[in-house]
Protein backbone atom coordinates (compact mmCIF):
# COMPACT_ATOMS: atom_id res chain seq x y z
CA UNK A 1 0.00 0.00 0.00
CA UNK A 2 2.34 2.82 -1.42
CA UNK A 3 -0.13 4.99 -2.07
CA UNK A 4 -0.80 8.55 -0.03
CA UNK A 5 -4.02 9.48 1.97
CA UNK A 6 -4.58 12.46 -0.69
CA UNK A 7 -4.37 9.92 -3.15
CA UNK A 8 -7.83 7.72 -1.86
CA UNK A 9 -9.55 10.43 0.28
CA UNK A 10 -13.05 11.92 -0.57
CA UNK A 11 -11.86 15.58 -1.03
CA UNK A 12 -14.15 18.40 -0.21
CA UNK A 13 -14.35 19.02 2.79
CA UNK A 14 -18.32 19.01 3.37
CA UNK A 15 -19.59 20.22 5.96
CA UNK A 16 -22.55 22.12 8.15
CA UNK A 17 -23.26 24.12 10.70
CA UNK A 18 -23.79 22.89 14.25
CA UNK A 19 -26.98 24.39 14.12
CA UNK A 20 -28.50 23.75 11.03
CA UNK A 21 -31.32 21.04 11.01
CA UNK A 22 -30.55 17.46 10.96
CA UNK A 23 -32.87 17.27 7.91
CA UNK A 24 -30.07 19.56 6.41
CA UNK A 25 -27.39 16.99 7.06
CA UNK A 26 -29.40 13.91 5.65
CA UNK A 27 -30.30 16.43 2.52
CA UNK A 28 -26.44 17.36 2.53
CA UNK A 29 -24.97 13.67 2.32
CA UNK A 30 -27.58 12.61 -0.52
CA UNK A 31 -26.88 15.82 -2.79
CA UNK A 32 -23.04 15.14 -2.08
CA UNK A 33 -23.09 11.23 -2.10
CA UNK A 34 -21.32 10.84 1.12
CA UNK A 35 -21.98 9.12 4.32
CA UNK A 36 -20.11 11.63 7.18
CA UNK A 37 -19.91 15.04 7.19
CA UNK A 38 -18.21 17.88 9.50
CA UNK A 39 -19.86 19.59 11.96
CA UNK A 40 -18.72 23.51 12.25
CA UNK A 41 -19.02 25.63 15.21
CA UNK A 42 -18.24 29.52 14.99
CA UNK A 43 -16.02 28.76 12.09
CA UNK A 44 -14.28 25.83 13.92
CA UNK A 45 -14.27 22.47 13.52
CA UNK A 46 -16.48 21.12 16.35
CA UNK A 47 -17.21 17.44 15.26
CA UNK A 48 -18.07 14.39 12.73
CA UNK A 49 -21.51 12.71 11.87
CA UNK A 50 -22.33 9.97 9.94
CA UNK A 51 -25.71 8.46 8.57
CA UNK A 52 -25.35 6.08 11.22
CA UNK A 53 -25.08 8.79 13.74
CA UNK A 54 -28.83 10.01 12.31
CA UNK A 55 -30.22 6.93 12.49
CA UNK A 56 -29.09 5.92 16.18
CA UNK A 57 -28.99 8.75 18.08
CA UNK A 58 -31.90 10.65 16.23
CA UNK A 59 -34.24 8.36 14.78
CA UNK A 60 -34.19 5.71 17.43
CA UNK A 61 -33.90 8.80 20.27
CA UNK A 62 -37.39 10.17 18.92
CA UNK A 63 -35.69 13.20 17.58
CA UNK A 64 -36.86 14.88 14.31
CA UNK A 65 -35.36 15.98 11.47
CA UNK A 66 -35.92 19.59 12.42
CA UNK A 67 -33.69 19.59 15.16
CA UNK A 68 -30.21 20.78 15.44
CA UNK A 69 -27.15 18.04 14.07
CA UNK A 70 -24.30 19.70 16.36
CA UNK A 71 -25.52 17.49 19.73
CA UNK A 72 -25.29 14.05 17.27
CA UNK A 73 -21.46 14.69 16.38
CA UNK A 74 -19.01 12.29 17.20
CA UNK A 75 -15.99 14.68 18.69
CA UNK A 76 -12.63 14.32 19.89
CA UNK A 77 -12.01 13.21 16.17
CA UNK A 78 -8.42 11.58 15.27
CA UNK A 79 -6.90 13.07 12.03
CA UNK A 80 -4.43 11.90 9.20
CA UNK A 81 -2.30 14.13 6.97
CA UNK A 82 -2.76 14.24 3.75
CA UNK A 83 0.66 13.39 2.93
CA UNK A 84 0.65 10.71 4.97
CA UNK A 85 1.26 6.91 3.61
CA UNK A 86 -2.41 5.65 3.62
CA UNK A 87 -1.45 2.90 5.60
CA UNK A 88 -0.60 5.34 8.38
CA UNK A 89 -4.65 6.05 8.01
CA UNK A 90 -5.09 2.08 8.57
CA UNK A 91 -3.32 2.15 11.64
CA UNK A 92 -5.31 4.99 13.00
CA UNK A 93 -8.77 3.61 12.11
CA UNK A 94 -6.84 0.24 13.98
CA UNK A 95 -5.84 2.53 17.10
CA UNK A 96 -9.06 4.08 17.54
CA UNK A 97 -11.73 1.69 16.33
CA UNK A 98 -12.73 4.24 13.60
CA UNK A 99 -13.74 4.29 10.23
CA UNK A 100 -13.60 7.54 8.97
CA UNK A 101 -10.80 9.97 10.00
CA UNK A 102 -10.43 14.03 8.54
CA UNK A 103 -7.37 14.85 6.47
CA UNK A 104 -5.41 17.92 6.95
CA UNK A 105 -3.46 19.65 4.81
CA UNK A 106 -1.83 23.12 5.54
CA UNK A 107 -3.68 23.31 9.31
CA UNK A 108 -7.38 23.08 7.32
CA UNK A 109 -9.51 19.97 6.77
CA UNK A 110 -9.19 18.94 3.32
CA UNK A 111 -11.46 15.77 2.96
CA UNK A 112 -11.98 12.75 5.00
CA UNK A 113 -11.06 9.29 4.24
CA UNK A 114 -12.73 6.28 5.16
CA UNK A 115 -12.51 2.76 5.60
CA UNK A 116 -14.03 1.93 2.15
CA UNK A 117 -11.85 3.95 0.74
CA UNK A 118 -8.57 2.43 1.91
CA UNK A 119 -9.89 -1.15 1.61
CA UNK A 120 -12.33 -1.69 -1.50
CA UNK A 121 -13.44 -5.21 -1.93
CA UNK A 122 -11.48 -6.64 -5.06
CA UNK A 123 -10.97 -10.45 -6.32
CA UNK A 124 -7.97 -11.02 -5.24
CA UNK B 1 -10.04 -14.06 -1.29
CA UNK B 2 -11.03 -17.45 -0.39
CA UNK B 3 -14.24 -19.12 1.90
CA UNK B 4 -17.77 -18.80 1.70
CA UNK B 5 -20.33 -16.72 2.36
CA UNK B 6 -21.26 -18.26 5.30
CA UNK B 7 -17.88 -17.95 6.83
CA UNK B 8 -18.15 -14.52 7.09
CA UNK B 9 -21.64 -13.10 6.92
CA UNK B 10 -23.09 -11.63 10.03
CA UNK B 11 -26.05 -14.62 10.84
CA UNK B 12 -29.65 -13.89 12.71
CA UNK B 13 -30.23 -10.82 10.18
CA UNK B 14 -32.81 -8.35 12.20
CA UNK B 15 -35.89 -9.24 10.35
CA UNK B 16 -39.06 -6.79 10.27
CA UNK B 17 -42.65 -6.52 8.95
CA UNK B 18 -43.46 -3.99 6.18
CA UNK B 19 -46.19 -2.41 8.13
CA UNK B 20 -43.35 -1.73 11.22
CA UNK B 21 -42.05 1.96 11.23
CA UNK B 22 -39.26 3.36 10.61
CA UNK B 23 -38.55 4.52 14.16
CA UNK B 24 -39.02 0.65 15.32
CA UNK B 25 -36.59 -0.17 12.58
CA UNK B 26 -33.80 2.96 14.06
CA UNK B 27 -33.91 1.32 17.28
CA UNK B 28 -33.34 -2.17 16.39
CA UNK B 29 -30.53 -0.79 14.17
CA UNK B 30 -29.25 0.65 17.58
CA UNK B 31 -29.68 -2.19 19.71
CA UNK B 32 -28.81 -4.47 17.55
CA UNK B 33 -25.88 -2.95 16.15
CA UNK B 34 -26.62 -3.57 12.87
CA UNK B 35 -26.95 -1.03 10.10
CA UNK B 36 -29.35 -3.05 8.00
CA UNK B 37 -33.28 -4.24 8.47
CA UNK B 38 -34.17 -7.31 5.90
CA UNK B 39 -38.13 -6.72 5.38
CA UNK B 40 -40.28 -10.05 5.57
CA UNK B 41 -43.17 -11.57 5.23
CA UNK B 42 -44.75 -14.97 6.02
CA UNK B 43 -40.59 -15.87 6.58
CA UNK B 44 -39.70 -14.55 2.67
CA UNK B 45 -37.52 -11.58 1.71
CA UNK B 46 -39.16 -8.59 0.44
CA UNK B 47 -36.31 -5.80 0.74
CA UNK B 48 -34.00 -4.14 2.45
CA UNK B 49 -33.84 -1.41 4.51
CA UNK B 50 -29.86 0.48 5.43
CA UNK B 51 -29.04 2.78 7.90
CA UNK B 52 -28.31 5.17 4.68
CA UNK B 53 -31.53 4.79 3.05
CA UNK B 54 -33.73 6.27 6.28
CA UNK B 55 -30.91 9.02 6.07
CA UNK B 56 -31.68 9.84 2.20
CA UNK B 57 -35.30 8.51 1.79
CA UNK B 58 -36.71 9.64 5.23
CA UNK B 59 -35.03 12.28 7.07
CA UNK B 60 -33.47 14.17 3.94
CA UNK B 61 -37.80 14.36 2.58
CA UNK B 62 -38.72 15.33 6.29
CA UNK B 63 -40.82 12.67 6.40
CA UNK B 64 -41.77 11.57 9.93
CA UNK B 65 -40.17 8.44 10.61
CA UNK B 66 -42.79 7.38 13.55
CA UNK B 67 -45.56 7.22 10.88
CA UNK B 68 -43.46 6.26 7.60
CA UNK B 69 -43.73 2.46 7.34
CA UNK B 70 -41.10 0.11 6.16
CA UNK B 71 -42.71 -0.91 3.31
CA UNK B 72 -42.74 2.78 2.29
CA UNK B 73 -39.10 3.02 1.69
CA UNK B 74 -37.77 -0.62 1.58
CA UNK B 75 -35.54 -1.74 -1.55
CA UNK B 76 -37.08 -4.43 -3.79
CA UNK B 77 -35.38 -6.96 -6.23
CA UNK B 78 -32.16 -7.10 -4.42
CA UNK B 79 -29.23 -9.02 -5.49
CA UNK B 80 -29.05 -11.85 -2.47
CA UNK B 81 -26.25 -14.44 -2.38
CA UNK B 82 -26.31 -17.74 -0.81
CA UNK B 83 -24.46 -19.11 2.46
CA UNK B 84 -22.49 -21.49 0.00
CA UNK B 85 -21.30 -18.70 -2.71
CA UNK B 86 -17.65 -17.57 -3.18
CA UNK B 87 -16.52 -15.06 -1.01
CA UNK B 88 -15.20 -14.21 -4.32
CA UNK B 89 -18.60 -13.81 -6.21
CA UNK B 90 -19.50 -11.36 -3.13
CA UNK B 91 -16.45 -9.44 -3.21
CA UNK B 92 -17.84 -9.08 -7.36
CA UNK B 93 -21.60 -8.77 -6.60
CA UNK B 94 -20.73 -5.84 -4.29
CA UNK B 95 -18.54 -3.82 -6.39
CA UNK B 96 -20.89 -4.57 -9.66
CA UNK B 97 -24.18 -3.48 -8.11
CA UNK B 98 -22.26 -0.46 -5.90
CA UNK B 99 -23.86 -1.54 -2.96
CA UNK B 100 -22.35 -2.06 0.76
CA UNK B 101 -25.00 -4.79 2.13
CA UNK B 102 -26.39 -7.75 0.76
CA UNK B 103 -28.69 -10.43 1.88
CA UNK B 104 -27.83 -14.36 2.34
CA UNK B 105 -30.62 -16.69 1.61
CA UNK B 106 -31.00 -20.38 2.06
CA UNK B 107 -34.21 -21.87 1.30
CA UNK B 108 -36.39 -18.71 0.26
CA UNK B 109 -35.44 -17.64 3.99
CA UNK B 110 -33.10 -14.79 5.18
CA UNK B 111 -30.01 -16.57 7.24
CA UNK B 112 -27.95 -13.54 7.20
CA UNK B 113 -26.10 -10.30 5.72
CA UNK B 114 -22.66 -9.69 3.61
CA UNK B 115 -21.69 -5.56 4.27
CA UNK B 116 -18.41 -4.38 2.83
CA UNK B 117 -16.88 -4.28 5.86
CA UNK B 118 -16.70 -8.18 6.29
CA UNK B 119 -15.46 -8.35 2.94
CA UNK B 120 -12.84 -5.69 3.95
CA UNK B 121 -11.94 -8.10 7.03
CA UNK B 122 -11.99 -11.72 5.02
CA UNK B 123 -9.58 -10.16 2.50
CA UNK B 124 -6.22 -10.40 5.14
CA UNK B 125 -7.12 -11.81 8.44
CA UNK B 126 -3.64 -10.71 9.59
CA UNK B 127 -4.54 -7.45 7.80
CA UNK B 128 -4.69 -4.23 10.47
CA UNK B 129 -7.91 -3.69 9.19
CA UNK B 130 -8.96 -6.93 10.55
CA UNK B 131 -8.41 -5.51 13.84
CA UNK B 132 -11.01 -2.89 12.93
CA UNK B 133 -14.63 -4.54 14.83
CA UNK B 134 -17.07 -4.75 12.60
CA UNK B 135 -19.25 -3.06 14.96
CA UNK B 136 -16.82 0.13 15.44
CA UNK B 137 -19.00 2.96 15.13
CA UNK B 138 -19.36 4.17 11.62
CA UNK B 139 -17.25 7.14 11.34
Amino acid sequence: MDAKVRDVMTPGPIGVDYHQSIGTAARTMRDWGVGAVLVVSDQALYGLVTDRDLVVRAVAESKGPDEPVGPLSSRDLVGVRADDDAAVAVALMREHAVRRLPVIEDGQVAGIVSLGDLAPPDES
Amino acid sequence: MTGKVRDIMSAAPVCMAATESVSAAAKAMKERGVGTVLVVSGGRLEGMVTERDITIRVLAENRDPATTRLGDIYTSELAVLRPEDDVQHAARLVRDRAVRRLPVIADGVPVGVVSIGDLALDRDERSALSEIPATAPDR
